[in-house]
């Protein structure tokens, strides 16, 4: 019953988790019940996951994941499109790859700008909070890297998905470890602004990739395979959704 | 809020007295009919605290019991009476239907 609670922030579980434990005692614990609680545990991750400018950078770590499937399956795409025809899918890709630079220019913007607050924070007893996320963050990448090491020498699929999954987890596990640490900072009003860029950034993505995949489909059916475009379309959806509810959840509280 | 609403639920609930987790999803499955997940329960009791309209009373062991405030009355009262119009209208609508 524990391991449902982690599905809390830590904050939520320290004022409600012993109450919501005792209740789930008396409970046939029942997997309706375990989805229950495990999705009201979400629901309170996502209210309580800060400011405006905290949700997108979530959204953007998964936005990242469906941009690398888009990378990956448009490798060569000119290969397959005669060159009569490149006119819509090369603006496409120009403007997912222009979008992306912008993107990924405003989030590194954003780390740059709150740089010296958690340089202070660090110094001033900052680091016991932050250690944990950090260590599991780093842990992650280097078994990560290890993993893109054995993928590089063994081409086994088993390999592959494992160093898939781990190089997943260490993008959130890196997302969370920043949430916790720019949680600690002063509110930036220019972090409201590059925000509100990246999740543009996003959405001009998703377009122009979704008009990409029309184009290509069109000439080179066989190219597009339909498990690349369900990976691209799910996370680029999932993060416009998650930017899309920060954005609105941000509006209604603003007085 | 609906009469589904399980804010309008527990605010119903407590201004019976107060209650905790359990006694409230029992008296609410009584009342109501209706059988909330323990996470929904607790979504919306943190809700609700947030907004103050219940109190957290001393906890009795681990089991914390809640009491509706007199902002929680005001708002179970304006639902109760929005809910009430929809019935009232419902059902003189029905009437003259039939």
């Amino acid at each position: 019953m524990k391991i449902l609670l982690r599905s809390y922030p830590r904050s939520w579980r320290e004022r409600y988790g012993d109450e919501l434990l005792a209740l789930l005692e008396t409970e046939p614990l029942t997997w309706r019940v375990r989805a229950n609680v495990f999705r009201s545990g979400l629901t309170e991750r996502l209210r309580g996951s800060g400011p405006l400018s905290l949700r997108v950078l979530w959204a953007w770590s998964v936005f990242v994941i469906g941009g690398m499937a888009f990378q990956k399956t448009s490798e060569q795409w000119q290969a397959v499109v005669p060159g009569s025809d490149r006119a819509l899918p090369t603006t496409a890709f120009d403007t997912v790859q222009g979008a992306a630079m912008i993107g990924g220019a405003a989030v590194l913007l954003a780390v740059a700008l709150a740089l010296p607050g958690l340089l202070h924070d660090l110094r001033h007893g900052g680091w016991p909070v932050l250690r944990r996320p950090v260590l599991i963050a780093a842990a992650a990448s280097c078994i990560t890297a290890a993993g893109l090491l054995t993928v590089s020498l063994s081409h086994d699929l088993v390999v592959a998905v494992v160093f898939l999954v781990f190089a997943t987890f260490s993008l959130f596990a890196w997302t969370h470890a920043a949430a916790v640490a720019a949680r600690r900072l002063p509110p930036h009003r220019t972090h409201t602004y590059l925000a509100m860029v990246v999740s543009a950034t996003m959405i001009v993505m998703t377009i122009a990739a979704a008009a990409w995949f029309a184009s290509l489909t069109r000439h080179a059916p066989s190219f597009v395979g339909a498990g690349q475009l369900a990976v691209t379309g799910t996370f680029m959806l999932a993060a416009l959704a998650i930017a899309g509810t920060a954005g609105i959840r941000s509006l209604r509280s603003s007085p | 809020m609906g009469v589904n609403d399980p804010g309008v639920l527990i605010l119903t609930s407590l201004s019976s007295g107060a209650k905790h987790g359990h006694a409230l999803l029992l008296d609410i499955d009584t009342f109501a009919g209706v059988r909330l997940g323990p996470g929904t329960l607790y979504g919306a009791i943190t809700r609700l605290e947030e907004r103050g309209l219940i109190e957290p009373l001393e906890a009795d062991d681990r089991r914390r019991p809640y009491r509706i405030t007199p902002a929680g009355r005001t708002a179970l009262s304006d639902s109760l009476a929005g809910l009430r119009r929809i019935v009232e209208t419902g059902t003189t609508r029905l009437a003259a239907a039939t």
